[in-house]
């Protein structure tokens, strides 16, 4: 019956599968992006994830609140450091613990180094996937200056380590404030002349201005988080908000631009970067006295019950850790929310309307890729006639089956 | 939003915490958004498995701008049969959330066409139907 009914067929024969993912070239995120495109214009994009998903919630609820610091730092490696603070704010907060001013000083210094690193290394990607192979050199030279600082303040190049429970466990002298300070002198003009270049080069303006707009309303829509949600010139930075540490003390302005496009987030992360650069500049000079170090042997080994949840702005938007304590020596359920995770997840719509060309763009301004082609091939039965459509009109009704 | 809340609790350093019923959920996600209409995202949803308690916790974290504050909903939904409306149209940025609350602890977000296991875990734990973050999943 239904056979003899049909006057159309809809034959979908050219499927193109370039499969780039799940380890994008470009970027470290293990995430497969899979688009499919009409022609040239993406037409869906779907996120598939799990290729690193290493159970460390489960993890830290099996260990002690001690070990789980540890943990923490270990969830990323490019962002260590604001994991660590997170997460031992959380445990202060439920364990009623304060850090000494000068403790509060040296965590916000090392977070500060980790944002400059982090957007350098953001920026230099960028400027390796729009062809300046150079240039991403250039810049991941000078990030070796910042570093060779956060060596010198934390005794690790990558892993800081620096968070204890009410301090942290590694104090700065004259002698590492002096050499830090010279490095932050000598990284300045190098961070003035990238965002000089990002602004005024009219190679990488044509190439990343305009691509991939995000209006205020629909970056708070899909919860984008970070310099996403700066760039689209909303004023939210958790920094600002919660005053955690000594942020309240230090004075600094939220960076914000109003155009939303790829490299609006790209300028926002320069003025970041020379903002933090500020920030440690001043952390350097007004370093309160007194003790920063804790005794670890005096901690507490039991945490009392509760909940707490700590914020804090990590390099790609706000980072969020849950703790919830039924009292004793491990957590009972810990939530970690990267900012990555809802950037990258939630932002699948964005591609849609713009040519594959830009995907990688709008993907690194938030980051990976994959490419599907289809099309369809619609039969009219009736009058015997073949005719090739885009399958966005199929979906749009613009063709009569 | 008053009508809604069963009781105010706290949560450290200064979150309020409103508790609702796990039917009202939608309602006061519509109410929030239209009281904050442009200045408002929803965080995270953090599900924990009370087993205790019988029930799964689920705590909507949603940032108001404006105020600069942070607050919880929270509510819970049975652990035998963990099901609760999706905020998903309400808050297009809670598809990660509850995703991730559905391939790890087994909660259903009904009306959220977007769910698929595995999304996280692993396909040999998805094959042995286990939820990971669950407090009697074997480790």
């Amino acid at each position: 019956m239904a056979e003899r009914e049909a006057t159309t067929v809809i034959k979908i024969p050219i499927t193109l599968d370039i499969p780039i993912g799940p380890q994008h070239p470009a970027i470290h995120e293990p995430v497969m992006l899979k688009i499919y495109a009409d022609g040239e214009e993406v037409v869906h994009a779907e996120v598939n994830t799990g290729y690193n998903h290493r159970g460390i919630e489960k993890l830290m609820e099996k260990n002690s609140f001690y070990k789980d610091k540890f943990i923490s730092s270990r969830v990323c490696g490019i962002c260590n450091a604001v994991h660590e603070n997170c997460y031992t704010r959380a445990v202060e907060y439920l364990a009623g613990l304060e850090p000494s001013p000068r403790a509060k000083y040296i965590r916000v210094l090392a977070m500060e180094l980790e944002r400059i690193h982090s957007h350098m290394l953001i920026n230099a990607i960028m400027a390796e996937v729009i062809g300046f192979d150079t240039l991403f050199m250039y810049i991941m030279r000078d990030r070796e200056l910042v570093m060779k600082a956060k060596e010198i303040l934390t005794g690790n190049r990558v892993e800081a380590e620096i968070h204890m429970f009410g301090g942290v466990r590694r104090d700065i002298d004259d002698v590492k404030k002096d050499k830090i300070m010279d490095i932050l002198k000598k990284l300045e003009p190098r961070l003035k002349y990238y965002r000089k270049l990002f602004e005024e080069d009219p190679t990488i303006n044509s190439r990343l201005a305009e691509i991939g707009i995000l209006k205020p309303e629909t970056v708070l829509g899909y919860s984008l988080l970070g310099p996403i949600l700066r760039g689209s010139g909303i004023k939210s930075d958790v920094r600002a908000e919660d005053k955690y540490d000594a942020y309240g003390e230090i004075p600094w302005t939220v960076i914000t631009r109003p155009e939303g496009d790829s490299l609006a987030r790209m300028l926002v992360r320069w003025d970041e970067a020379l903002e933090s650069l500020e920030i440690c500049k001043y952390i350097l000079e007004h370093l309160p006295q007194g003790p920063a170090v804790v005794d670890e042997r005096k901690l507490p080994r039991v945490f009392p019950p509760g909940e707490s949840y700590a914020r804090v702005e990590a390099p790609r938007g706000e980072l969020v850790y849950y703790i919830n304590s039924v009292g004793g020596a491990n957590p009972y359920r810990v939530k970690i929310r990267t900012p990555s995770a809802v950037n990258i997840i939630n932002s699948a719509f964005s591609y849609v309307g713009h040519s594959i060309a830009d995907v990688p763009v709008i993907l690194v301004s938030y980051d990976p890729c994959i490419s599907c082609m289809e099309r369809a091939i619609v039969l009219d039965l009736k009058n015997n006639v073949e005719k090739r459509v885009p399958l966005k009109y199929i979906a749009q009704k613009k063709v009569r089956l | 939003m008053k009508q809604y809340m069963v009781r105010k609790e706290f949560m450290k350093p200064n979150r309020d915490v409103y508790v609702v019923n796990a039917k009202n959920i939608r309602d006061v996600m519509k109410a929030l958004k239209e009281s904050y209409s442009g200045g408002i995202y929803l965080a995270t949803i953090a599900a924990v498995d009370k087993v205790k308690e019988n029930v799964f916790e689920l705590n909507y974290f949603i940032h108001i701008v404006y105020l600069s504050k942070t607050i919880v909903i929270k509510t819970t939904v049975p652990r035998d049969n963990p099901r609760i409306d999706t905020v998903i149209d309400i808050f297009p940025g809670a598809y990660e959330a509850e995703a991730e609350a559905y391939d790890l602890m087994g909660i259903e977000f009904v009306g959220n066409k977007y769910l698929k296991r595995p999304f996280f875990a692993p396909v040999d734990v998805v094959a042995q139907n286990i939820y990971p973050l669950r407090k009697d999943a074997p480790v």
